[in-house]
């Protein structure tokens, strides 16, 4: 399997090329960001998870091996690889520094302050409002959006930015504890299967790949365009009726979309190049990123960090 | 224009050299921190670390490399210096983005100060860049703002006095000619009338004011006026604010950044806030249309509330909207301690530090006056150490909302005249209309009445006349009935004495005579 990764490279964080490359020793050389999606790692494993901060990227491959590393990893973040490497995998770490970890199964998630009083076993929340498990839980700027078993879709986070909630805050759902998002429940194409969240947006897609998109769209110019309210609503991209979406990624201010059909989109801000798109400081609506792949490869998903994209392909 | 031909180069090698202390002095802190060992329990860390290690990581690296690129000496016969790569301005600007990001991720005072350091460390590298390689067009406007941005979005942290200096050193390398401008037009386009005057008194001493703060009067003490008490401010005499020249001359040339609202006042729907040049703010709300009035307003050491805040944390809300021109206001601004050239032409006055009671324990629905205030009272909010100064300034028509502060109050009417209407902390919170928490904003010290619509002076917004429902009539007829408001127009020199916990409504009155 290839990874192909495109955008913010400060920390040099797109080089898997040397295994030393995480922050053990002090760089000195800046590093040009990636504007193209270029392959940065090809492995025989399947990948199956990519964790992208704002300063490294994790790579899992076989369950047996640590994920593989570049970039610059926080001690915090070194700290919890050493001690807790499957809670790494699983961990939503919001800008407000909150931290909600879970075991990757159950239904139950403890919310912690920051990420050193978890690792400090400081006391937490216990969030236990879901009636099935928890089988995906994402961060967005300040708050979290998680998905259930059952295909429902739950959000918390800080009130001031309530549509990122997508969902009524009232006396008894409050902006601070998990809601249900009502407006995703009896979708015309069948449940949520899988969420997406960054910056301010967070994105919902069904088992009949529809896209639904909400969130804060006063929080980046570059977004604007999507028009994003408190309701999540259908994204049309590609044509007038909208492409099926097989993978959708968010990263703070740029969505990526991969199609049924095999198109890569993206959307918003491209300031470092994590469009894919060289050239434009940003796209304010969906645009198509040509990839040029050998005849057999196929992109089987996107993901995103906060200024990056990536582009899994078999 | 922009780009002076001579500045003065004994003060711009002067501003160099003070630069390459700054960014070595950023070097030192990032390495101290990187190279800490596990023994950092007895050595804490600045605060920077919190920021995590690779941020400093690139800050340092950002730091060093303007350094290594400056390292010839400073002089008029050095030769070129080599240019820096693109690179470096785009790993400074990331830094600021990514600090800035975090300013909304957090209410407003709890965001971590590491970030408020990590931005205003990039926006001096950022300004050391633009110094040493000055791009060809808005030179002197984009070092300002680099610098005055740290300020207003981030507190210019511990970095302050550098920042200072350094808009100082600036400003003397290159110096600014102001053009001459007449005063102020005192013209008002509509004047309310004055129905319940408040009583006026020469000045008082300091302690008559304790001892009128001190009476246990049934609702603590009364607002007053004092006709006196700041006529000796070089604001009102030998530095006169109401003259634009002036004023111009004491912000590098209206160079200087103001944070100004936009809108008639902060409840209508599309207010909004922006951080533009003075004198762009004077020309654009000011001279160019209607008028001005000028009031620093010092709320005296008692309980406080949160600061002003530059977060555009309080949203718009839903009232009435209007489609005349945008007014736009110099609201709430910590000018003084921004711009410290201005602070010299005020003096606090000592009755800012009284110690007056605190607010009554609030009562609901009795109309008069309630028993004797207990003074010690626990309260919410801490007491100053010392006098918040916050600025006003703005054109007529704008309007504060009919609002409570969680502190005692003394606004100095300096340019212009003001109208102030007043209502008691007793009144009921149902009459008066608190609103409550809007979009996680606690907005419970303001009232929805629009005291200007309901007298008749100001129009109706559109969804204001959609909500005209016998029930709204019959609230407004209620909350007319209420008896014990003061009011009075403060002229310029005179400072009106606000007790903790009294609604006001504030209204500009003066006009510009180029208005329509």
């Amino acid at each position: 399997m290839e990874l192909h990764a495109t955008g913010l490279n400060a920390w040099n964080q797109l080089d898997f090329s040397n295994p030393s490359n995480h922050g053990e020793h002090e760089e000195h050389e800046e590093h040009e960001d990636i504007s193209t999606f270029t392959c940065i790692l090809s492995t025989g494993y399947a990948i199956t998870c990519i964790r992208s901060f704002l300063s490294y990227i994790a790579v899992y491959t076989d369950p047996s091996l640590p994920p593989k590393l570049a970039g610059s990893v926080p001690h915090t973040h070194q700290y919890l690889l050493t001690t807790q490497p499957q809670i790494h995998r699983h961990i939503a770490e919001a800008s407000n520094n909150l931290v909600v970890v879970h075991d990757g199964s159950g239904p139950t998630l403890q919310q912690h302050t920051s990420l050193a009083s978890f690792l400090l076993n400081q006391p937490f929340h216990t969030l236990s409002a879901f009636p099935d498990p928890v089988i995906q839980l994402l961060a967005y700027e300040t708050g979290f959006i998680a998905l259930t078993s059952a295909g429902q879709v739950y959000t918390w986070g800080d009130e001031r930015y309530s549509p990122c909630l997508g969902r009524e805050v009232t006396g008894s759902f409050p902006a601070s504890t998990p809601g249900l998002v009502a407006d995703l429940l009896d979708l015309p194409t069948g449940p949520v299967t899988s969420i997406a969240a960054g910056g301010y947006t967070l994105a919902a897609l069904t088992m009949g790949n529809d896209l639904y998109l909400w969130g804060d769209s006063g929080r980046s110019a570059a977004l604007s365009e999507l028009k994003l309210s408190s309701r999540p609503e259908p994204a049309v991209i590609g044509n007038e009726e909208g492409k099926d979406v097989a993978s959708v990624a968010v990263g703070n201010s740029h969505l990526v979309v991969l199609t049924t059909d095999g198109e890569v989109y993206a959307i918003g801000d491209n300031t470092n190049g994590q469009l894919g798109i060289s050239g434009e400081a940003s796209a304010r609506f969906w645009t198509r990123v040509s990839i040029n792949l050998p005849d057999k490869r196929a992109i089987t998903a996107v993901e995103a960090g906060p200024k990056n994209s990536f582009l899994l392909v078999k | 224009m922009d780009m002076p031909d001579m500045p003065k180069e004994k003060e711009l090698h002067n501003l160099k050299e003070s630069c390459k202390d700054a960014i070595q002095a950023i070097i030192t802190e990032c390495a101290a921190i990187l190279n800490a060992d596990d023994d950092s329990i007895n050595h804490p860390l600045p605060e920077l670390a919190n920021c995590g290690e690779p941020l400093i990581q690139l800050l340092l690296r950002q730091a060093r490399q303007i350094l290594a690129l400056y390292r010839s000496p400073v002089s008029v016969k050095a030769p070129p210096l080599p240019l820096p790569p693109p690179l470096l301005l785009k790993r400074i600007e990331d830094l600021l983005s990514t600090s800035y990001s975090k300013f909304y991720a957090f209410p407003y005072k709890d965001v971590p100060p590491c970030w408020r350091r990590l931005y205003t460390d990039a926006s001096i590298l950022k300004f050391c860049h633009i110094l040493f390689w000055p791009p060809s067009h808005s030179f002197l406007d984009t070092l300002i703002r680099t610098l005055d941005l740290s300020i207003i979005l981030a507190g210019a942290a511990a970095k302050r006095p550098w920042i200072d200096r350094a808009l100082s050193l600036l400003e003397s390398a290159f110096p600014q000619t102001v053009p001459s401008l007449p005063p102020f037009s005192t013209r008002e386009p509509f004047t309310p009338p004055v129905l319940r005057p408040i009583s006026r008194f020469p000045s008082p001493s300091f302690t008559d004011f304790q001892a009128y703060l001190s009476a246990r009067k049934p609702g603590g003490p009364r607002p007053l006026i004092f006709t006196g008490l700041v006529s000796s401010w070089p604001a009102l005499t030998t530095s006169p604010w109401s003259s634009p020249s002036y004023l111009l001359s004491r912000t590098f040339g209206g160079r200087r950044l103001v944070p100004v609202e936009i809108g008639r006042s902060y409840v209508d729907e599309g207010w909004s806030q922006s951080l533009i040049p003075f004198n762009e703010f004077l020309s654009a709300y000011i001279i160019g249309i209607p008028s001005r009035d000028t009031t620093p307003h010092s709320p005296a050491p008692s309980p406080s509330g949160p600061s002003s805040s530059l977060s555009s944390s309080s949203p718009p809300c839903p009232s009435p909207s209007h489609n005349a021109p945008p007014t736009g206001y110099l609201a709430q601004h910590p000018l003084f301690s921004h711009i410290p050239t201005l602070h010299s032409d005020i003096l606090t006055p000592d009755l800012c530090y009284t110690s007056p009671p605190r607010l009554p324990p609030p009562h609901s629905s009795s109309s008069s006056p309630p028993c004797l205030p207990d003074l010690d009272a626990p309260t919410a909010v801490p007491e100053l150490d010392s006098p918040q100064l916050n600025a006003w300034f703005g054109p007529p028509g704008t309007i504060t909302p009919l609002h409570t502060d969680p502190y005692h109050n003394l606004l100095v009417q300096v340019v212009g005249r003001k109208f102030v209407r007043l209502y008691p902390p007793w009144i009921d919170s149902r009459v008066i209309r608190k609103r409550g928490k809007e979009n996680g904003v606690e907005m419970g010290n303001t009232s929805e009445w629009d005291l200007g619509v309901l007298e008749g002076w100001d129009q109706p917004g559109p969804e204001a006349e959609e909500a005209e429902e016998e029930e709204e009539e019959k609230e407004a007829n209620e909350f007319k009935m209420v008896s014990e408001w003061v009011d009075c127009i403060l002229e310029p020199g005179e400072t009106l004495y606000i007790p903790v916990g009294w609604w006001h409504y504030v209204r500009g009155l003066s006009r510009n005579q180029c208005a329509p």
